[in-house]
């Protein structure tokens, strides 16, 4: 059997020439795939841009050396692309042209932070948001990313970062699209509020701005820290976020005394305004002033020696500590319900 | 024809044979070959790669046709493909000089130059350099703005057996788009004297034509739409040819 390109008579039988190598005649026999790879049609205007930078001596068109960090070498092909289009689920398999795949990662990806949204707040929430992040890497991961680095310590240490780097993006997205929201954790048990401690609460910061806070509403604010220095001198220090209760508004009258609430004279109920332990034996009178409320807390501070002035200077926040106001029980999910207002 | 009218069953009779008619072609690997060079030469691209694969489809081992749907996906602007292509069609073809030069001409056009030149230098070094390789040495050179291109040219010209018009109209077009118009159009008008049926070779004439500002340019895209009507691309370089601007026409651009 004569070869077609070298003109090499080969033993009959053989598929490729003894001389060069290539395939002879008669390879019908085995099975090749015929038909090419073909290009996205989305791919077309990335690579255009691409190839505009490499003519242009902008992106190097070769393979660059492996003194070069990894995230610059990434830089250098289609990595790039990879990272950028995994940010966009379903963007890198519509790119690609596979279609059928883009619906199953787009729904995967909703479903699962549709899931991670409803969970916020407990730890199965933070599972399902960390696998709708890891879920980017796999995309990424899967497009080309780390095709380029060949060590396996450097492409662990790729993954990682862009885990990371998509974690601050959801992050930062939350900020901006979900500014209006904060989300935090119940220090105390209010029994008429069915709130318990280390409950997830949702506030609102528009609700707490438009001035509609009332007695007995749950705050999200900024709390004077107290600090129990040598001999069990309190005194206060810098500033911490927690939920507190209002307990009395601006111009209200405000006693403690025999560890109860009285507000303008009458004394408050234990259910609805639950009398947080550290401030047991203390005695305070004290009116708030304009744009102030008192807002009760718990601190760790059993036994330290609490003057009235530093009880008030620590629970008397002006408006502006403030943050959010407490709408709902939004974990455990058997309780989860909005806030009852009292007033 | 019935379904199953060309089932084999071991005798040797070749009644099929004499019923299929003595006018009608036999689609083997050459048929689908023929059609995709047609197609190629009606500017055709994509039903051309078809064709190619087709031909690939009867003998896996018909080397025109790897090399046909590596040079389709060139024309496709599919470089990265063409590149991978290539890559297999060199593992049954292997050391192959103008499978070699292909992958020389995807990378360059793909902005890869050092690749480019790399593949071109490995390419050239075989034996059997046909017009094919020393194209795709100019184009790698003409993107370096080589002097040595033009010689590179005269020598797949003169390297050219029957295909000569084939190789002619390549270079016309490396010419063309590499923006050495004049030469470009000596080329192109031997092909389409000899293949006056060749859409491409009217419609690249036509964008010389239409560079230097020649007024033939309108026939010659005319001529193009003719050999392939609702050819897209020349409807779209006619309409522009005839709505060309006050200073475009004043300048020649």
């Amino acid at each position: 059997m004569r070869c077609q390109r070298c003109q090499f008579e080969n033993v009959p039988g053989e598929s490729r020439c003894f001389k060069c190598g290539s395939v002879l005649g008669g390879g019908q026999g085995v099975a090749v795939d015929v038909h090419p790879p073909r290009m996205g049609r989305m791919a077309r205007p990335f690579r255009a841009v691409f190839r505009w930078f490499r003519r242009r001596r902008i992106l190097p068109d070769v393979k660059i050396g492996r003194h070069v960090p990894a995230f610059l070498r990434i830089m250098s092909g289609d990595a790039f692309l990879g990272i950028f289009v995994s940010i966009i689920p379903g963007l890198a398999h519509f790119v690609e042209g596979r279609f059928r795949e883009v619906r199953w990662h787009v729904l995967g990806w909703f479903l699962l932070l549709l899931g991670g949204m409803f969970f916020y707040g407990s730890s199965f929430g933070w599972l399902l948001i960390g696998i709708t992040i890891g879920l980017h890497g796999w995309i990424a991961f899967k497009h080309r990313l780390l095709k380029e680095i060949d060590e396996m310590y450097r492409k662990m240490g790729m993954l990682i970062m862009l885990l990371i780097a998509l974690g601050f993006l959801y992050w930062g997205i939350r900020r901006v699209a979900f500014g209006d929201f904060e989300f935090g954790y119940a220090t105390s048990g209010i029994p008429y509020q069915n709130v318990q401690r280390g409950d997830c609460l949702l506030g609102r910061r528009s609700r707490a701005r438009e001035g509609t806070l009332t007695r007995s509403s749950l705050v999200f604010a900024r709390f004077r820290e107290l600090r129990v220095a040598r001999g069990g001198r309190a005194g206060t220090r810098n500033y911490f976020n927690t939920i507190g209760q209002i307990v009395a508004l601006p111009g209200d009258k405000i006693e403690i005394t025999g560890n109860r609430f009285i507000v303008n004279g009458q004394k408050l109920d234990e259910d609805k305004f639950p009398f947080p332990g550290w401030l047991s034996g203390a005695e305070v009178s004290a009116t708030i002033p304009p744009e102030s409320y008192f807002v009760s807390t718990v601190y760790r501070m059993r036994g330290a020696n609490l003057t009235g002035d530093l009880i008030s200077e620590a629970c008397i926040l002006s408006r502006g500590d403030i943050d959010a106001l407490a709408v709902m029980r939004w974990f455990p999910l058997e309780r989860r319900g909005f806030l009852r207002p009292y007033e | 024809m019935r379904r199953f009218s060309r089932l084999e069953f071991g005798d040797s009779s070749d009644e099929g044979a004499e019923k299929r008619g003595a006018g009608e072609e036999m689609r083997d690997e050459e048929y689908f070959h023929k059609q995709a060079v047609r197609y190629w030469l009606a500017g055709d691209f994509e039903i051309a790669l078809r064709n190619y694969s087709r031909s690939l489809e009867q003998n896996s081992s018909f080397y025109p046709g790897w090399l046909g749907q590596v040079l389709m996906l060139i024309e496709l602007g599919e470089y990265k493909e063409a590149a991978v292509w290539v890559d297999k069609a060199l593992e049954m073809f292997p050391e192959h000089p103008e499978l070699l030069a292909a992958k020389a001409v995807a990378c360059a056009r793909d902005g890869l130059m050092e690749k480019a030149i790399g593949y071109s230098d490995n390419s050239i070094t075989k034996d059997n350099v046909t017009s094919l390789v020393w194209l795709g040495r100019a184009e790698v050179l003409l993107n370096r703005r080589s002097n040595i291109a033009q010689n590179c040219i005269s020598k797949a010209v003169a390297a050219a057996g029957e295909d000569v018009q084939l190789v002619r109209l390549r270079a016309g077009r490396l010419l063309n788009r590499r923006g050495d118009y004049p030469a470009a159009m000596q080329y192109l008008r031997s092909v389409t004297d000899e293949l006056p049926k060749a859409a491409l070779a009217w419609y690249e004439l036509g964008c010389c034509q239409a560079k230097l500002g020649r007024p033939e340019a309108q026939i010659s895209f005319e001529q193009a739409l003719k050999m392939h009507p609702n050819w897209p691309t020349a409807g779209e370089a006619l309409r522009k040819y005839k709505h060309k601007g006050f200073f475009s026409r004043l300048f020649g651009r």
